[in-house]
C-alpha cells in the first residue's frame, strides 16, 4: 500500500522498523505482521524509527503497546527514536514517555541496546 | 442549525471500510485548514475524526464493511463542529472505561484509547441518538 | 539367587562380576581349552563359564535399565555391539586364518590372548542379549517375563545340550529338540515389537536404518562362527555351551531386527499421523495441569493459543470471549491483534450460522470475510470451535491456515478439544474470581461492623426525669443504623435515630459520615427542623444519587418534659400516653435527595408535653420489616399492640419483650437488616 511502508533492517543484534507515511487502523495490521515476524526469528529488540511516518493514530499506537511486553519478557525492548513532534505529541498524550524510551537519533536507540 | 444554510457546510458518506480512513481525513483536513486553523491543530482534529471513525467501523459495524459513515462539518460562532453518523449498533461511550496506560500495557488491551484522545484533543465531544436507529459523535474546536 | 542379585545395588553387582570373571580368566589360563578327554574338567569349564557370565547380565541388565526408557539409545548400544562382535571375528577370521592346529600347541601368552578375546566375544552376545530385554519389556501390557525367561532357559539348555551331544554322540537328538524349541520362542518373541508403534516419525526412519543394519551384521556373524571356522575353534575350546548361546544370540538378533524392520516399514506411511496424536495428547496433558496450576487466565489463554497453532498445524490460533454484547479477543499466536480481531468479529458477526458446533470455513466462505478487512496476509483455511460451559457458548477458538491445507475432521476434533479446555479453564477462572470476591466482601464486612462498633454510644445517658433503654442488633451484612445521645446543656438531651439506604461497608461509611454530621451540628442548639435541613444540605453534596439517609432529630428538656422532634422519612414513632398508643409522623423526605427545595419545604416539627409514664419508641424498620418463613412482615401493628399492652416495670423490659416478640415471629429467618430500638419513658410527676 502506498500510504504506509515498513522496512525491517539489522543492526549489529538489533532490528530497526522504519515506518513510512501514514499508521491508522487501515494499516496498523501491517506493522502487527512485522513484529510477528520478528517474534517468529526469536528477534526481539526493536528500534522503531519514526522519522518518515507522517501520522499514528490510536490503533498504531496500540501495536506497540501490544508486543512491547513480550519484546521484554524476552530481554528485548521496543524502543523509539526520530519521532516528529506532533507524532511525540500524541505518544505523550497516552502516557508512553513514563514506559517507553525515546531517543532523538536512531544510533543512540541502537546504542542503549548494545551497551 | 441548518446546516444547508451554511456557507461553510461540508458533508462527505463513506462505506465503514478502514481503507476509507484516509479519505476522511482529508476531508476533515482539507475543511480545516481553508477555515485557518493552524497545522499542529488540524492534524489533532483530523485524528480525533480518525478515531471516532475507527471507532464507529470496530464497534457500530464490527468490521462488516456495508455501514455507512456520514461526515458532517460546519463552522460557526468561531466553532468548527463536526458530526460523524452512523446506523451501526448502538454504543455507549459510558461504558469505555479512561484507560490507565499500565493497566492497558499489562493486559495487552487496546481499545478505548481512541476515545481518551478524542477528548483531549477536541474541546467538546458529545454523543447523541438524532433518531433511533443513528448514532451521532459531535466533536467541536473553537478557532482561538 | 536371582532375586538376591536383583535386590544388591550396581556396585556390588560389578564386584561380583568382576571376582567372577577373575575365576574363570585364571581358570582359562592353566585350562585353556576344553577337550573331550577329560570329562571333569570339561563340566567344570562349562559351570564356571555359565556361572560367571550369568552374574554378569546383572551388571549389564542394571546398566540397561536405566535407559528403558529409550529404545532408540538400547538399539544403538546393540548396534554398536552386534558391530563390534563383527569386526572382531572378521579380524580373527583374517588374522588366524584356517590354520586350527596353531592352538594346540599355543603357548601361555597366546591362551590369554585367546581368553580375551573370547571374553569380549562372549561379554559382548551377553550385553546384546540384555539389550534385547530391554526392548522386549518396552510397551508391553501384559507380563512377557515368563516368555523372554522361558526363551533365555532354552539358550541355557541348549548350551548345555551342546557339551552333552559333544561329550556323547547319543544325546544329538536332546540337542536338536532343544534347539528347535528355542528357535520357535525365539519366533513368538520376535513379534513383540508393539514399542515401535510409539516412536516419533524421525525415530521410526533412524530405526530402519539401524535395524536392517543389526540384522545383516548379526546374520553374517552367525555364518561365520558355524561349525570348521576358526572363530567357532577358537570359542568352542573356551566353552562349547557358550558358543552355542552366542549362535542362537545372533540367530536371534537377526529374526527380531528382521521384524522389527518391517514393522517399522509398515508403520512409516501412518508415522506423521501418530505423531500428531502423540503430540495432542502430550500437549492436552500439559493442559490440564496448567489449568489447575495458573490463576493467571490470560497466561493460560496464551498457552492455549499457542499450543493450537502448533498441534493443528496452523499458521495463527486466537481466543475471543463473548462478553454481553461484544467479543473479547483474549490472546494471539502468529496473527496481530487488530486482524484476529476483525477476522473474529466478522466471522461471528457477519455469518448468521450457529456457531455452538465446531466449524471449518473453507477458501471461498473465507473470502468473503477477508475481503473486507484490512488484512494483507491470506488465510486459506479456518476453524472456529465454541468454548462451551454448562452448554453456553462462552467464547471461540479460532486456527487458521494460510497453506492450502484445509482443515479436516481430525484437526476439527483437536482444535475443538483445545476449546473445551479454554472453556474449562474460562469457567475456573472465573470461579476463583469469585471467590477473591467473596473473601474481599467478608473482609470488607469485617471493617463495616468494626466502623458501626465504634460510632454507636457505649451507654445511655442517665438521667433523674427520663428512663432510657437503647438497644442494637447487627445483621450479618451490616446495615447502616445508627442512634446517638447529645448533651445540649441548659438540661436538655439531643437525640438521633438515622437509617442510611445500602448495606456494608459503603453504608457504615455514610453512617460515620453522618454522626460526623449530627454531633457537630447538635452543638448549635438549632431546631430539630434546622438541623435536618442542615444534614440534608450537606449530604445532597456528599451522597450518590443511590444512597439516602432516614433520620430523626429531637431534643428533650429533662426539666419540663417537652419534646420537640422532626422526622426525614424514617419510621414513625410511637408515644403512648395514658394507655393510648399514637403513630407521630410529622412530615418530612429523606436525607440527601438532591433538589433541597423540597426537603426544606416539607420538613416540619411536632412538639409534645410528656407526662408521668409516657412511653415514646423510635426504632428502625429492622423491626417492623423482619419477615417469617411466609415473607410477611412484623409490621407496625404488632409493635403498637405490645406498647399498648405493656405493663412492665421498666423499659427494658419492654425493650426485650419487643425483640423477644421480634425474634419468635422471625424464626427460621435470618435477620436481614439492623435493628435498633430506643425507648424513652418519662418518670417525672411533676
Amino acid at each position: 500500500m502506498a500510504d504506509f511502508n515498513i522496512n525491517v533492517r539489522g543492526v549489529g543484534s538489533v532490528d530497526v522498523i522504519d515506518l513510512h507515511g501514514y499508521l491508522d487502523a487501515h494499516t496498523a495490521p501491517d506493522l502487527e505482521n512485522a513484529f510477528n515476524r520478528l517474534i517468529n526469528d526469536g528477534k526481539y529488540k526493536v528500534v522503531v524509527n519514526f522519522d518518515h511516518l507522517k501520522y499514528i493514530s490510536s490503533a498504531g499506537l496500540g501495536v506497540f503497546m501490544a508486543y512491547v511486553e513480550t519484546m521484554r519478557d524476552n530481554k528485548g525492548d521496543i524502543k523509539f527514536s526520530n519521532m516528529k513532534e506532533n507524532v511525540y505529541n500524541i505518544f505523550d498524550l497516552l502516557g508512553f514517555p513514563m514506559l517507553y524510551e525515546f531517543f532523538e537519533k536512531e544510533h543512540e536507540a541502537v546504542n542503549k541496546f548494545t551497551d | 442549525m441548518n446546516y444547508s444554510d451554511s456557507k461553510y457546510y461540508r458533508e462527505i458518506s463513506v462505506r465503514s471500510n478502514t481503507e476509507n480512513l484516509l479519505k476522511i481525513r482529508n476531508f476533515v483536513r482539507d475543511g480545516a485548514l481553508a477555515l485557518g486553523f493552524t497545522e499542529e491543530v488540524v492534524g489533532n482534529i483530523t485524528l480525533a475524526v480518525d478515531e471516532a471513525s475507527t471507532n464507529i467501523i470496530k464497534h457500530a459495524y464490527k468490521y462488516s464493511p456495508e455501514g455507512e459513515i456520514i461526515i458532517q462539518t460546519d463552522f460557526a460562532d468561531k466553532k468548527y463542529i463536526i458530526k460523524i453518523i452512523d446506523a451501526g449498533n448502538h454504543f455507549d461511550p459510558t461504558s469505555v472505561p479512561v484507560p490507565d496506560l499500565k493497566e492497558y500495557h499489562k493486559q495487552k488491551k487496546v481499545g478505548g484509547l481512541g476515545m481518551f484522545l478524542m477528548k483531549k484533543l477536541m474541546d467538546e465531544v458529545v454523543y447523541d441518538n438524532p433518531d433511533e436507529r443513528m448514532n451521532q459523535v459531535t466533536l467541536v474546536k473553537y478557532l482561538t | 539367587m536371582i532375586s538376591y542379585l536383583d535386590n544388591i545395588d550396581s556396585a556390588k553387582k560389578m564386584i561380583y562380576a568382576f571376582y567372577a570373571l577373575g575365576v574363570l580368566f585364571v581358570f582359562k589360563v592353566i585350562y585353556p581349552a576344553v577337550s573331550d578327554t577329560n570329562i571333569t574338567l570339561w563340566v567344570l569349564n562349562e559351570l564356571i563359564v555359565f556361572t560367571s557370565f550369568f552374574v554378569l547380565s546383572f551388571s549389564f541388565d542394571e546398566y540397561l535399565g536405566s535407559k528403558s526408557n529409550y529404545p532408540i539409545t538400547i538399539i544403538l548400544t546393540a548396534g554398536i555391539l552386534t558391530g563390534l562382535l563383527f569386526v572382531i571375528v572378521s579380524v580373527i577370521s583374517v588374522i588366524f586364518a584356517e590354520d586350527v592346529s596353531y592352538f594346540d600347541s599355543a603357548g601361555v601368552i597366546s591362551n590369554i590372548v585367546i581368553t580375551l578375546f573370547s571374553f569380549l566375544i562372549a561379554a559382548s552376545g551377553i550385553f546384546i542379549l540384555m539389550a534385547f530385554k530391554g526392548l522386549f519389556y518396552l510397551r508391553q501390557k501384559k507380563d512377557p517375563a515368563s516368555f523372554y525367561y522361558t526363551m533365555i532357559i532354552f539358550f541355557i539348555l541348549s548350551g548345555i545340550s551342546t557339551s552333552l551331544k559333544e561329550i556323547d554322540a547319543g544325546m544329538n537328538y536332546v540337542h536338536d529338540a532343544i534347539f528347535v524349541v528355542t528357535i520357535l520362542l525365539i519366533l513368538v518373541n520376535s513379534v513383540r515389537v508393539a514399542w515401535i508403534a510409539f516412536l516419533l516419525k524421525k525415530q521410526k526412519i533412524t530405526l530402519l536404518g539401524i535395524s536392517i543394519i543389526i540384522c545383516a551384521l548379526s546374520g553374517i556373524t552367525f555364518s561365520s562362527t558355524l561349525s570348521g571356522s576358526v572363530f567357532y575353534e577358537i570359542l568352542f575350546r573356551f566353552s562349547p555351551g557358550l558358543t552355542n548361546i552366542l549362535n542362537l544370540i545372533m540367530i536371534y538378533g537377526c529374526i527380531y531386527f528382521g521384524v522389527v524392520f518391517f514393522t517399522a516399514l509398515f508403520h512409516l506411511p501412518t508415522a506423521e499421523a501418530f505423531d500428531r496424536k502423540a503430540q495432542e495428547v502430550s500437549s492436552m496433558m500439559d493442559l490440564g495441569k496448567l489449568i489447575t496450576q495458573v490463576f493467571d487466565f490470560r497466561e493460560l489463554a496464551e498457552t492455549i493459543t499457542t499450543t493450537t497453532t502448533k498441534v493443528s498445524n496452523s499458521d495463527a490460533a486466537w481466543l475471543v470471549l463473548q462478553n454481553s454484547e461484544a467479543l473479547d479477543l483474549v490472546s494471539v499466536n502468529g496473527i496481530g491483534y487488530l486482524e484476529a480481531d476483525a477476522l473474529a468479529n466478522a466471522v461471528c458477526n457477519t455469518e448468521n450460522r450457529d456457531l455452538t458446533e465446531p466449524v471449518i470455513l473453507a477458501p471461498a466462505a473465507l473470502r468473503n470475510y477477508q475481503s473486507k478487512n484490512p488484512n494483507p496476509n491470506f488465510y486459506k483455511s479456518l476453524s472456529v470451535a465454541p468454548l462451551k460451559v454448562h452448554g453456553k457458548v462462552s467464547g471461540y477458538l479460532f486456527a487458521a491456515r494460510s497453506r492450502d491445507v484445509p482443515y479436516d475432521e481430525e484437526d476439527k476434533k483437536a482444535i475443538s478439544a483445545f476449546a473445551d479446555y479454554a472453556a474449562l479453564a474460562v469457567e475456573n477462572a472465573k470461579l476463583i474470581q469469585e471467590s477473591i470476591e467473596k473473601e474481599r466482601m467478608e473482609k470488607e464486612l469485617d471493617v463495616a461492623r468494626e466502623i458501626q462498633y465504634k460510632i454507636l454510644p457505649r451507654e445511655t445517658p442517665k438521667c433523674e426525669t427520663l428512663d432510657i433503654s437503647a438497644l442494637f442488633i447487627p445483621a450479618f451484612e451490616v446495615g447502616g443504623d445508627y442512634y446517638d445521645f447529645f448533651c445540649l446543656g441548659d438540661k436538655k438531651l439531643g437525640f438521633v435515630i438515622a437509617d442510611v439506604s445500602g448495606k456494608g461497608i459503603s453504608a457504615a461509611f455514610v453512617m460515620a459520615e453522618v454522626k460526623g454530621i449530627f454531633e457537630s451540628l447538635s452543638q448549635l442548639n438549632l431546631r430539630p427542623a434546622e438541623i435536618l435541613r442542615r444534614v440534608n444540605e450537606i449530604l445532597k453534596k456528599s451522597l450518590d444519587k443511590k444512597t439516602f439517609v432516614t433520620a430523626i432529630y429531637g431534643i428533650i428538656d429533662t426539666n419540663t418534659g417537652i419534646l420537640n422532634f422532626s422526622r426525614a422519612g424514617h419510621t414513625p414513632t410511637l408515644i403512648r400516653q395514658n394507655g393510648t398508643v399514637q403513630k407521630l409522623t410529622p412530615p418530612g423526605l429523606g436525607l440527601g435527595f438532591d433538589g433541597g427545595i423540597n426537603f426544606n419545604d416539607s420538613i416540619k416539627e411536632l412538639e409534645i408535653k410528656l407526662n408521668f409514664n409516657d412511653i415514646v419508641i423510635l426504632y428502625t424498620d429492622g423491626i417492623t420489616e423482619s419477615q417469617n418463613e411466609l415473607n410477611e412482615e412484623f409490621g407496625l401493628n404488632r409493635l403498637e399492640k405490645i406498647l399498648e399492652e405493656d405493663n412492665s416495670a421498666s423499659i427494658d423490659r419492654l425493650s426485650n419483650k419487643i425483640m423477644t416478640e421480634v425474634t419468635t415471629f422471625s424464626s427460621g429467618k435470618s435477620q436481614h437488616d439492623d435493628i435498633t430500638l430506643v425507648i424513652f419513658k418519662w418518670i417525672s410527676k411533676n
